[in-house]
This record gives structure tokens, C-alpha cells and sequence, in this order.
């Protein structure tokens, strides 16, 4: 197990050396970041002046260099716009996605494996019948609709929520339920789906043949095997959501990675991108490696065949 | 002098959401009764039935809130000056100079008065008994060191090309002394935009931790800065211009403007900046809110490629400058917020000059000189970004067309477009749309980085014109200067570079309880705001 986990780690380490690479390299094809940061009556000298100043003059690949040694110091420089460290403004930002990620997990599980279970224990009853339209509806709504349709109902008309911004339980709500409405419509079919694949197993029929409750037969033998691809399911959409939510952050005001990326991407701040994307795919890396891992603590096979294929 | 790209993208953006949500106001009645269901998972979460303490209250709020469409890039204001940090960051600093807002004359504000003693010489008197909120007194060294470290090439200060014209600030007691490197006509115009940090505390903890506690001498003080989301400020009572209003002034960061008008219609907000004329239609039947809107320095333009391509004729400059429908424009894209303009300044500015006739909709005269050109349909190339309005942009093409034009709009990222029209080779096509604003109520800022041959945003060479633009930034003289401007904007409308199409609004937001003049330079002042009861 423990080298295993080196491995993935090295590999990550790899990945994520990849990724910034790339992003070095695509941020700079865009242009000077400087004619967007001068006053508008800026002469040529004075854009060049700035350039200059920032390094952004160099050779590309002598800028490469330095940005790598600075990478190995835990540097990703300053920010040109904000003229902070550039790491420090997506951590600062970070607990929010983090918070809003989790608060839109939450709400999207909760609803999603019982509309799963109930859409297929229920199959081709009236329940399924409701639920589903239901969660084909969350599906297709896309985020700037739904957002926008929640605020005006439940700030401005009933004034019962607040419209944007951050602060407390209640400013969650519904951004969670933006965000969480497409995450709950996959887990909801793929639980669904996995769930309908165990009812019809051999061994449902054992356990209640020997005289095994329903509600024991579903929670003890159904659940625990049909929650494996939806734990890969749920490791994804988690990986998606704590990498910033774009729109639903734009429309709720809300300070996370999501909102920052697209600032930074506009006025091509490079430092901050680059940051971003190096806190993103770390994330995304890493959650996914946990996935793996409580695979193993939740199905002994996987664990087994990892063992035996080393 | 702004760089207004940020607030143009959220601009393109929430347009499309703004849309949106104008479908859905008149949609609310479907919209709520078909909402019964995302009610059922929304009493679920807010079981806690929370009352609504944002209804409007007509005595003054103790705190008064403001949405802007970005966060401030920064606190300290010797780095960016993009409208969004301004908006908070005036109001925590003094500024060496100020405008009147209705006269838009230069008036003392810390410096109580000033002098040249000869052409490249100022003297500025310091006004005596400014305290920093730190208990610090703002004396002359202060302002200098404000000078100072903007021209410093270790602190690579954005603003630096607004102050490049200083050779020296320097400070003896309570007078500074600036020498320019020539004469400058345009000094005093950049002086109102320098607000004066504490030398001794800036150099006590340093640039990057002043620039998120900063100290300054103004009506509010820094509280407390969340990055991304709000900036809360608390009214510094012993302000040296009088008691400020509102105990304490929060700025939100609301990128989405439709957000930004939920957040008024909810009683979230007081104050909702950079709106949309979609938005402004949205807010008219709201109760309790009203629109301001306000003519700016800002023209929307359309420039010419008079060194590349079919636009070197004149003859097809003018017929471009005639082929285009301004009160359409204006009415139909801009719902009516905006003003014709005879050319690519306003009144407001000095230098402004009703001497020119303009160029009016005449699609025949158009036609005619198409054909007098002898090349009926010049094939234009017309480069833009996501920063600009695409409806604009189409709406121009139209006009063009229907002349006989054939015109071919290529679209690239704002950077890409920026390196592109600034090149020197000048092959970024032959018309772009744009708005100028250069944030200092003066033709120098507008016309000489917008036409003189050694600007980088020219693609226009013309000899006259550029040693009248030279001749007017370099003399103190005011009525020569704005002889010379008379002369060249005719020049300018006789060679055709470039043509006026609208003056812009800044459209505001705000509790009806508000008197609020922002002015051409939407001077976010809040001891200027105003609550009646």
C-alpha cells in the first residue's frame, strides 16, 4: 500500500509539472500582459518600460528557467495585477470553493442515492416516474438559468435568501443547490443504474431466500456493492467542483478559485493563472487518489489485485 | 487613463445573463408558480424562515452598501488605477488636487494652492493640520515620497506613465517643489489623480503589506478586506473636510450584473455600479430604486487605418464616417444612454471644440463617394475582442454594407487584439471600435495618444496635426492651447482618422432615497452621496 501511495504521488508530482509546462507556455501566446495594465496613454516607451520591469522581456525559455527554480522554492511569483504572491491570492480564495464544493456535495448527495435507490427499487412505478423527469430537469438546466431563477424567486420576491455574496449558512443555500442540481442529476442515474445492476444479482436472491429482511438485504449487501461506481462518480464531481464553479461563482458573487480564474485569465495575469491551475489539478490529483485508495477500504478485491499486481 | 477593459468583459457577460433574467422578470408570475418545486427542496435547507431584514429604511443606514462588478486590484494607490480600486481607494486617501464636478475646474483639496515659477517649476502649498488615521501629519515629504515612488523603477507602478513628465519632487516643510522635464500642460490634470500615502508608515512595514493595510488621510479607513468579496470601511471621524456621512461604506464584489440588480430589487444593496442600459430598462418599474445616469468622459469611437489598405483613401474614410446611423446606434443599442458627439471628445474636457460640424447618417453622400473613389465595395477587415460589444460591433457592419462595403469582423482575445492594432507594422485591418477615457478631462489625453504618429495606438500620420498636438502639451498658455486644439480638430475632420459615435453614460443603481451627482469622471466620493429621509 505504501508504495502504492509513492507511486501515485511521484506520478502526480509528474502531472503536475506537465500541466504547469503547458500553461507557462499558452498564457504567454497571448500577448503582453503589460498593454492591458498601462494607462490608456501609455507611449510605446513606457509599455516597454513596464515589460521591462516585470521580466516579461526575457528570452521564453530563460523565463521558463526561472520560473521552475521558483516553482522549487514555492514561488509562482507575484501577481501583476494585484502585486501580492501570487499563491497566496488562490489559497486565500481557495477555502471558499472548498466550503462551497463541499456545501454543493452535501446537498447533491443527499437527494441524488435516494432518488437512485427509490427510482430503481420503485422501477416503472409512479415514483420513478416523477423523480426522473425531475433529475433529467436538473440535468439540463444550465447554471446561469437555474441561479438566476432561484435568486429572483427566493431573494427578490420572497426576500427570504440573500442574493449574493458570502456569509453565514443562509448564503450558501442557494448557491449549493445551483452548483449541486447538475452533480445530483449524474449520481442520481448513475446510483440508479448501479442500484438496479445489484437488485437483479444472484446474491440479493440468496440473502432474502435465507430469510434476510429487506431493509438488512438493501442496506447491508446492496448498498455496499452498489456504492462503488458511484464513489468514482462522487470523486470526480467533487474534483470538478473544488477546481471553482465559473458561472455559478460569477452569479453569486462568490470569492472562490472559479471567479479568480476568470479575472485572472482577462487580464492575463500569468503568475495568478498558473497558480490557479497548479492549486486546481493538485486538487484534482489528489482527490482522485483518494478515491482510489477508499476503493480499497471499501471493495478487499480491488486491494487484493493491487497487491497481487505488483 | 482607466484601463476599462475589466468592466467592458463583465459587460459582455452579464449581457448575456442580463438577458436572461429579463426574460424571467417578465416571465415571474409562470416562473414562481412553477417554482413549487425547487420551494419543496429550498424549505428543506431554509427551515429557518428567516426574516426579511433588508427591507428599505428611509433614515440613513449605518451601513451604506456598494456593488461593483470587480474587486479592487489594490488598496495602494501609487499602483493600479483601474475604476474599480479607485472607487474605494479615493475614499480612504486625500488627492493632492480635485476637480469640480460641475464646473470641472482644478480646485485645492491638499495642496491649497500652487504656482509656476517658470515654465518646468511648481510650488504647491501644503494644507497644514491633514492627519493620517495613524495620528501621523501629512506634510510635504508625504507628497513628494507619493511622486517618488511611483517614478521609482523598483516599484513598477502601472501608473507611471501619468507622472512620467516629472524630472523631481521635492519637499520642505509644507512645500513641494515638482520639476517637470518640459513644460507640461497636463501636470495639475495628473496631480488630481495622486492621492498622498505616509512616507514613514509605507517605509515601516513596506509596499506589499501597505498595500493590504493601507493608512491614508481620508473620510473612511480600511476595516477589513476580504479578497474577491467586500471591503468594509469605518468613517474616519475626525476627518479634516467634515464628519463623514454613513458609519461605515461596505463594497461587495458582484461580477454578474444581473446579480448586481437582484441585490438592489432584494435590498442587499444601496448602490449597484457599471450597469447595463438592459439593466437600467430592468430596474424602471422596481420600487424604491431609481436609475442614475450620467454622461462620462468615455466616447465610443470608430477608428481608421489611414497607412493600410482601402481606408488610405479619404475619400473612403468619409464615406465610412457617413455610412453610419448615430441616433440608431444610440437609441436602439444604447436604449438611449448616450449623447451624439461631433467628435471624439466632450464638452467636459478642455480642449472641446463646437467649431466642427461632425459627421451625420447620409448613405447616398456614402454611395457617392464610394464611387467617386473608384471602388465601390472596399473589402474591410474590422478586428475586435470579447471586450467590446458584438451587437456594436454587427450594428456598424450593417451600416457599412448597406453602403456597399464588404466587411469582415475578426475576433481575438484582448490581449492578442491589443498587441495586434498597437503593432507598428499597422496590419491590424482598416476599422476597429473602441472607447477612449482617458480619465483627465483633457484633449491631450484623448487626441494625441489617439492620433499622434508616435503613439502606439495611431495608424494615422499627419504633420500639421502632430506638431499642434506637441505645441498644446507643451505650453502653460491656456488660450494658445486651445487655439491649438481648435486647429486640430480640424484637421482631424478634414483627414477623417477617426469618428465620434457616442458620448457614454455611467448607469447607476440606487436607493431611491440617494442624491448622488458622479459627474463626467464618476467620482465615487462618499461624503457626496446624499440620503434623504
Amino acid at each position: 500500500m505504501g508504495r502504492f501511495i509513492v507511486r501515485r504521488l511521484i506520478q502526480a508530482a509528474l502531472s503536475l509539472f506537465g500541466v504547469l509546462t503547458i500553461v507557462f507556455f499558452v498564457v504567454r501566446l497571448t500577448g503582453n500582459p503589460v498593454r492591458l495594465l498601462v494607462p490608456q496613454n501609455a507611449s510605446a516607451a513606457d509599455i516597454a518600460r513596464l515589460t521591462h520591469q516585470l521580466g516579461l522581456d526575457r528570452p521564453l525559455l530563460d523565463q521558463y528557467g526561472t520560473f521552475l527554480v521558483n516553482i522549487l522554492h514555492g514561488n509562482l511569483g507575484y501577481s501583476y495585477v494585484q502585486s501580492q504572491p501570487a499563491l497566496g491570492i488562490v489559497l486565500g480564495r481557495f477555502p471558499n470553493t472548498v466550503e462551497l464544493a463541499i456545501s454543493a456535495l452535501c446537498f447533491s448527495l443527499v437527494f441524488a442515492i435516494p432518488i437512485g435507490f427509490l427510482t430503481a427499487y420503485f422501477r416503472g412505478k409512479w415514483i420513478e416516474r416523477l423523480l426522473m423527469p425531475v433529475v433529467a430537469l436538473g440535468q439540463s438546466m444550465p447554471a446561469f438559468w437555474s441561479g438566476i431563477l432561484l435568486v429572483l424567486v427566493f431573494a427578490v420576491h420572497w426576500r427570504i435568501l440573500p442574493s449574493s455574496g458570502q456569509g453565514g449558512i443562509k448564503a450558501l443555500i442557494l448557491p449549493s443547490i445551483t452548483l449541486g442540481m447538475i452533480t445530483l442529476a449524474s449520481i442520481a442515474r448513475i446510483s440508479r443504474v448501479s442500484f438496479l445492476e445489484q437488485l437483479n444479482k444472484d446474491y440479493v436472491r440468496t440473502a432474502r431466500t435465507k430469510g434476510a429482511s429487506t431493509a438488512r438485504v438493501m442496506v447491508v449487501h446492496v448498498f455496499r456493492n452498489a456504492l462503488l461506481p458511484v464513489i468514482t462518480m462522487v470523486g470526480l464531481e467533487a474534483a470538478n467542483l473544488l477546481g471553482g464553479a465559473v458561472i455559478t461563482e460569477e452569479i453569486f458573487a462568490w470569492p472562490g478559485i472559479g471567479q479568480l480564474t476568470v479575472q485572472s485569465v482577462q487580464s492575463s495575469d500569468f503568475p495568478v493563472v498558473e497558480a490557479v491551475v497548479l492549486v486546481a489539478s493538485a486538487v484534482y490529483i489528489l482527490t482522485n487518489l483518494s478515491v482510489d485508495l477508499l476503493y480499497g477500504i471499501i471493495d478487499p478485491r480491488v486491494r487484493i489485485k493491487r497487491v497481487g499486481s505488483r | 487613463m482607466r484601463v476599462g477593459v475589466e468592466f467592458r468583459w463583465s459587460r459582455f457577460l452579464s449581457g448575456r445573463l442580463g438577458m436572461m433574467s429579463r426574460f424571467l422578470t417578465r416571465m415571474r408570475g409562470v416562473i414562481i408558480a412553477g417554482a413549487a418545486m425547487s420551494l419543496v427542496l429550498a424549505s428543506c435547507g431554509a427551515s429557518t424562515s428567516a426574516s426579511s431584514s433588508t427591507t428599505a429604511v428611509s433614515t440613513a443606514p449605518k451601513t451604506l452598501v456598494i456593488d461593483q462588478s470587480n474587486s479592487p486590484a489594490t488598496l495602494d494607490p501609487g499602483l493600479q488605477y483601474d475604476s474599480d480600486s479607485v472607487a474605494v481607494y479615493r475614499n480612504i486617501f486625500d488627492q493632492l488636487l480635485r476637480r469640480n464636478q460641475s464646473t470641472m475646474k482644478i480646485v485645492p483639496w491638499v495642496a491649497t494652492s500652487w504656482k509656476n515659477v517658470n515654465p518646468t517649476t511648481w510650488i504647491f502649498n501644503i494644507r497644514k493640520g491633514i492627519k493620517f488615521t495613524n495620528g501621523m501629519p501629512l506634510t510635504g515629504a508625504d507628497v513628494a515620497f507619493s511622486i517618488n515612488r511611483i517614478l521609482s523603477p523598483s516599484f513598477a507602478s502601472p501608473q507611471f506613465a501619468n507622472f512620467s513628465v516629472i524630472q523631481s519632487a521635492t519637499a520642505k516643510g509644507q512645500v513641494v517643489t515638482i520639476v517637470t522635464k518640459a513644460p507640461s500642460a497636463t501636470l495639475l490634470t495628473y496631480l488630481t489623480t495622486l492621492s498622498i500615502v505616509p512616507e514613514q508608515y509605507v517605509q515601516q512595514v513596506g509596499n506589499q503589506a501597505f498595500d493590504l493595510h493601507p493608512i491614508g488621510s481620508g473620510p473612511y479607513k480600511l476595516v477589513k478586506w476580504v479578497q474577491g468579496s467586500e471591503v468594509l470601511l469605518a468613517a474616519n471621524n475626525s476627518y479634516w473636510a467634515g464628519k463623514p456621512p454613513y458609519p461605515f461604506v461596505e463594497f461587495r464584489t458582484v461580477p454578474n450584473a444581473a446579480s448586481r440588480v437582484a441585490d438592489l430589487q432584494s435590498g442587499a444593496a444601496d448602490i449597484a455600479l457599471t450597469l447595463s442600459p438592459d439593466n437600467a430598462a430592468q430596474l424602471k418599474g422596481s420600487t424604491g430604486i431609481k436609475v442614475i445616469a450620467d454622461p462620462t468622459e468615455a466616447v465610443a469611437d470608430l477608428y481608421m487605418n489611414s497607412l493600410q489598405g482601402p481606408t488610405q483613401s479619404l475619400q473612403v474614410r468619409k464615406a465610412i464616417a457617413y455610412a453610419i446611423n448615430y441616433s440608431s446606434l444610440i437609441k436602439n443599442v444604447n436604449l438611449g444612454y448616450a449623447k451624439p458627439v461631433k467628435e471624439v471628445l466632450t464638452p467636459d474636457s478642455f480642449g472641446y471644440t463646437n467649431t466642427v460640424p461632425g459627421f451625420s447618417y447620409d448613405p447616398a453622400k456614402a454611395r457617392q463617394l464610394l464611387a467617386a473613389s473608384g471602388n465601390p465595395h472596399p473589402s474591410l477587415v474590422f478586428p475586435t475582442s470579447p471586450a467590446f460589444s458584438p451587437t456594436v460591433v454587427q450594428a456598424i457592419q450593417a451600416d457599412l454594407e448597406a453602403v456597399g462595403f464588404r466587411v469582415s469582423i475578426v475576433t481575438t482575445d484582448q490581449p492578442t487584439f491589443l498587441q495586434k492594432i498597437q503593432s507598428p507594422a499597422h496590419n491590424w485591418g482598416q476599422i476597429r471600435y473602441g472607447i477612449w477615457n482617458c480619465g483627465c478631462a483633457d484633449a491631450d489625453g484623448t487626441i494625441y495618444p489617439l492620433f499622434h504618429s508616435g503613439s502606439v495606438w495611431s495608424s494615422y500620420s499627419n504633420a500639421q496635426f502632430d506638431q499642434l498636438v506637441t505645441a498644446a502639451r507643451t505650453t502653460l498658455n491656456t488660450a494658445q492651447r486651445k487655439q491649438d486644439y481648435r486647429e486640430a480638430f480640424a484637421v482631424l475632420q478634414k483627414t477623417v482618422p477617426a469618428v465620434g459615435l457616442w458620448q457614454y453614460y455611467a448607469i447607476y443603481g440606487v436607493n431611491k432615497n440617494i442624491t448622488w451627482n458622479p459627474g463626467p469622471q464618476e467620482t465615487l466620493f462618499i461624503p457626496q452621496i446624499h440620503w434623504k429621509g
